[in-house]
């Protein structure tokens, strides 16, 4: 069953086989593997439980149940936003669906870097199909494709760029396009759906409103987790929640994860932990058509630019080989916080809403950034991009404002400081030579991973390629820490299979 | 012309207090050293809650519907602080949760009982290792009206109506004198902390016909016990008496002195002579506290008056907890705790004498600059989160950047007001640390004005100018974008979310009609993997 920490009696004490912190994507399939292999499993997760009946589509409503810090989360010098999830189900509640797999070159490359013994190809194959299985992951119907979408398409083809549709985990959809507020109509196929009454039904426990705060150790050896009831408005720590077991797993995100690590005190001789964060840093690019795009309704993204993703050619210098490109848009709120301007110039541009186009590129980044745990509930994100990230930013923002332009937009806007506007027949070519600076230009990021890279050395990883800590007995991870790269692509579904995977290793039903 | 007590309890009150506690008269002590005749007020025996003179402050205090109709309370105090463990003792009587804003202090036989009963409370305890350190870091608490979905009580509830309590403890004494029950004394001797129970006492006695000296023993800093804030509290009460029942045209409350010297290392250390204060009465059977009653004892035993009244502020010791209320503490102030107890040694990082001095200085001077001078607009602001100061600087950058040219808000969407409103709500979700940098971003923006030369804070600009500073800041790159940034975001967050802007942009808004907060949920086929608040999982280790 669900439970709220928030109403029950504090301090509170638990007993379980497995602790597992965090129900997102990858501690929901791992709690669900080791439900159903008979284990005794709690699940502690900070956010509460939204349900679809609750999700009322307003942005001022649901961004503060489902985002953390209602997306207003930065890295430490306020110069990215870094948006995650925070509610039972985590980033999968109001994510937008994408599914793709790891890009083949990248999970070679870990193979030779890292060992990766318990992940050959065939187990990632074995992996993804069964996750896929699980979440009914289908090409979304090109009839089912918004102007929007169409848009990048159209510029695409129009430049001769490589393009093409995204697959998503949906059915049932209704094509509100209110996918990042939750959705109403129950059409996600995510661990809400899912996994949570195969979780129930296994006898597992979720503590919603039940935050996380240190891994409890003793003689090399997990014992459970300490953790804060907090408070459903404020987030504020209501009372201390112990749970005992000799089996944890950490599934708290890229960001959550390493700093409960740091936090707890578990060894790491390879002091990797927390200093490797990626996190897909995305800039970008608007534009007004003469016709309404009507951008907030449908499916947001079912089609990708891919022309820049080159993953055999990721050490070039030169930008244009890690940039995904795709349409983004927001509702009214978003949309407002994304437009660069003041005044008339800011309101020139929302009086044309319902003909704005935005489209992002977002990087495939090399930058390592770190997490470090802030007090008992808190953590800190330290990341700038470094040089190549940062041509690579304003090569995506380029390249965004071109397909605009391709795409027949009357003005696109690059959200530079000062804001820049170009005509139809305008070169955007200066785009590219801006420098980046903190503050001055937009970044968002919305899939941080990396931050615990597995590898099957401890010398050189804390945690080896099954998502056992090589230092901690009875301690797993299970999320996007583990990737030892950036990925390029949405990791949802590689989070899943990394659940999927580290679960059957704790529970024992893989070897 | 005199008053009673009557004319007092015609105010609103919850009644806790209501006979006179009884003067004690201790004659051999008085003899022992040195004064004619000695007497002890024993408001550790006013009813109520366990005692204490904030008994009689919180009576009134907590009537005033702000506060009354609150889920719960946020105030600030020492980790032992008598007033934070009456008003956890208020808010379990009341059924009200408690947000607890400590700072350290050493831990004693006192502090650890208080500390107990705070903690064995439904608290939330915010902890920092100074005063300095936690005013900087919730400064709302002693600023706003409210703070982390609390109604804000004033530290040492000493306040315009708490402080009626104490005016009620000065009548009941001249009474008492008037009755032959209690000689007319020489002085009335009391700690000062917040400074109310003094300031209230003087007027009680000046009311009551009975023109005898308070002396308030300060026992802190003196930088907090100055004659400003008793001048403050003065006027404040008075002002209030005046509004609601009348004061005679030639009233004058009974003369009031503070008396320094007697702070020692620091506030919350005790003093040697305060120890013995204690040792002393308690030979005569009663309990005294050492870090506020203590020294103010000493003082008084130092100065011998020939006919004194002490006047005890403190609860009858032994007060409610539960077991295992360590467990309740935050992490940190447990460490803290331990490591005291075991080595003697508080927390690293506690400021100094002096750097609490200058840094309670400086936090002060900021703090008037910060709110004061805000009248004129959204009065009657109810924010859960931003105070009023705040919701006008929001206003004001509103008025800046909405509209084509800076001014007035547009028509077509929300006013001032709603658009405050609107962001207020959101803020008032976010986290605690990301709710503080919020906080540190209104400041930053009303009192960076100054970086560009600028004598005028933004909310004394005119619009244009407002938007040529953001524009300025927005320009240096670094935090100041950021900060620009932000609070422009937050008028559009407070702007678009309101449907009124949605047909001038074209948004045909959202597909199902917005629920109210109390609305009854669809049920759903998630229902049956809800447990019922307050049902614990299994595997519960008793």
């Amino acid at each position: 069953m669900i439970h709220d920490a928030s109403t029950l009696e504090l301090p509170l004490e638990l007993e379980a086989d497995l602790c597992v912190v965090g129900s997102g994507p990858g501690g929901a399939t791992a709690a669900v593997v080791a439900a159903e292999a008979g284990l005794k499993v709690v699940v502690l997760e900070t956010g509460g439980f939204v349900r679809p009946s609750q999700m009322d589509q307003r942005e001022e409503q649901m961004l503060p149940l489902l985002l953390v810090a209602g997306g207003g989360q930065t890295t430490a010098d306020r110069a990215i936003k870094v948006i995650q999830g925070r509610s039972v189900g985590g980033s999968s509640t109001h994510n937008i669906n994408l599914c793709a797999r790891i890009p083949e070159p990248i999970r070679r490359r870990w193979a030779a870097d890292r060992g990766m013994a318990h992940l050959p190809p065939e187990r990632w194959e074995e992996l993804y199909a069964r996750i896929e299985a699980t979440l009914q992951v289908s090409e979304v119907e090109e009839w089912r494709w918004t102007r929007h979408n169409r848009l990048l398409l159209d510029g695409a083809r129009a430049l001769g760029w490589r393009a093409g549709g995204l697959r998503h985990n949906r059915t049932g959809c209704i094509g509100s396009g209110f996918c990042l507020l939750g959705c109403t109509y129950d059409a996600k196929n995510n661990v809400t759906k899912m996994l949570l009454p195969r979780l129930v039904a296994a006898g597992g426990a979720v503590l919603s409103r039940c935050q996380a705060v240190a891994v409890l150790h003793t003689g090399g050896e997990a014992t459970g987790v300490e953790a804060a009831a907090v408070d459903p408005a404020t987030g504020d720590p209501l009372g201390r929640v112990t749970v005992r077991a000799r089996r944890v797993c950490l599934s708290a995100s890229a960001t959550g994860t390493p700093a409960i690590l740091l936090r707890s005190g578990v060894p790491d001789p390879s002091g990797t932990t927390g200093d490797s964060l990626r996190i897909h840093p995305a800039t970008v690019a608007a534009a007004e058509f003469a016709e309404p795009v009507l951008g907030w309704q449908g499916i947001p993204q079912t089609a990708e630019c891919t022309e820049f993703l080159d993953f055999e050619a990721h050490e070039t210098a030169e930008p244009g080989h890690r940039v995904w490109l795709l349409p983004a848009f927001a509702h009214p709120v978003g949309t407002a916080a994304m437009i660069p301007g003041l005044g008339a110039d800011h309101r020139r541009l929302m009086e044309r809403y319902d003909r704005l186009a935005v489209f992002t590129g977002m990087v495939h980044d090399v930058t390592e950034g770190r997490v470090r745990p802030r007090g008992d509930l808190g953590l800190k994100i330290d990341y700038w991009p470094e040089e190549a990230d940062r041509r690579e930013l304003m090569f995506g923002m380029a390249a965004c404002a071109k397909l605009l332009q391709a795409a027949g937009a009357e003005r696109v806007f690059a959200p530079t400081s000062p804001p820049r506007e170009y005509g139809p027949a305008d070169s955007l070519d200066e785009l590219e030579e801006l420098e980046l600076e903190p503050g001055l230009t937009d970044i968002t990021a919305v899939h941080p991973m990396a931050s615990v890279p597995m590898g099957d050395d401890p010398s050189t990883a804390a945690v080896g390629s099954d998502g056992r800590h090589h230092h901690l007995a009875g301690l797993w991870i299970a999320d996007g820490s583990l990737f030892p790269t950036s990925i390029g692509v949405p990791p949802q579904i590689s989070i899943y299979a990394m659940g999927l995977h580290v679960g059957e290793h704790l529970a024992g039903v893989r070897t | 012309m005199t008053w009673t007590r009557d004319s007092l309890d015609a105010l609103p009150r919850l009644g806790w207090v209501a006979e006179p506690t009884p003067v004690t008269p201790l004659p051999e002590l008085a003899s022992e050293q040195g004064l004619d005749w000695l007497g002890v007020k024993r408001d550790d025996l006013c009813a109520g809650l366990a005692g204490s003179t904030k008994t009689r402050k919180l009576d009134f205090l907590l009537a005033d519907p702000r506060l009354r109709d609150a889920d719960g309370w946020a105030s600030i105090g020492a980790i032992g602080s008598g007033h934070l463990a009456a008003l956890s003792l208020a808010a379990r009587k009341l059924d009200k949760r408690l947000l607890a804003h400590c700072f350290w202090e050493p831990p004693s036989e006192d502090v650890l009982g208080n500390l107990a009963c705070i903690a064995s409370a439904p608290t939330t305890i915010r902890y920092a290792t100074s005063r300095p350190t936690l005013v900087l870091r919730w400064p709302r608490v002693m600023t706003a009206q409210r703070t982390g979905g609390c109604a804000c009580v004033p530290a040492g509830a000493t306040s315009r109506l708490g402080t009626l309590g104490t005016v009620r403890g000065g009548l009941e004494l001249a009474d008492q004198v008037k009755a032959g029950e209690v000689p007319r004394p020489d002085a009335v001797y009391v700690p000062w902390g917040t400074g109310g129970t003094a300031v209230g006492l003087s007027i009680g006695l000046g009311l009551g016909g009975l023109d005898v000296p308070v002396v308030a023993v300060a026992t802190v800093e003196r930088v907090f016990a100055t004659w400003v804030s008793a001048a403050a509290v003065h006027r404040s009460v008075l002002r209030e008496l005046d509004r609601t029942i009348g004061l005679p045209g030639s009233f004058e409350p009974a003369s009031l002195r503070i008396v320094h010297g007697h702070v020692g290392k620091a506030y919350g250390h005790p003093t040697p002579a305060s120890c013995e204060a204690c040792d002393l009465l308690a030979g005569h059977g009663l309990r005294l506290e050492p870090v506020y009653g203590g020294k103010a004892f000493s003082a008084m035993l130092q100065e011998r008056p020939a006919r004194a009244v002490y006047w005890l502020t403190s609860h009858r010791g032994d007060l409610p907890t539960v077991d295992g209320w360590r467990d309740r503490l935050p992490a940190r102030l447990a460490k803290h705790l331990a490591r005291a107890e075991a080595t003697g040694r508080g927390p690293r990082g506690v400021l100094s004498r002096r750097g609490l001095l200058v840094g309670g200085a400086a936090a002060a001077l900021i703090g008037v600059a910060r709110t004061t001078g805000y009248r004129g607009s959204l009065d009657g602001w109810q924010g859960r989160e931003l105070a009023r100061w705040e919701a006008q600087v929001l206003v004001a950058v509103a008025e800046a950047v909405i509209p084509d040219r800076p001014g007035p808000l547009p028509t077509e969407g929300p006013d001032g007001a709603r658009l405050a409103a609107n962001v207020d709500r959101y803020v008032a979700a976010m986290p605690a640390p990301l709710r503080t940098e919020v906080h540190g971003l209104f400041v930053l923006v009303e009192q960076g004005t100054a970086l560009g030369g600028r004598v005028r804070r933004l909310t004394r600009l005119d619009p244009s100018r407002r938007r040529a500073f953001l524009e300025g800041l927005s320009r240096r790159g670094g935090l100041l974008a950021v900060a620009s940034r932000g609070v422009r975001d937050l008028c559009y967050v407070g702007w678009y979310q309101d449907p009124r802007t949605w047909p001038a942009i074209g948004y045909t808004g959202p597909l199902v009609k917005e629920q109210a907060p109390d609305a009854p949920l669809r049920e759903t086929p998630y229902d049956a993997l809800v447990a019922a608040p307050g049902a614990a999982p299994e595997g519960l280790v008793p």
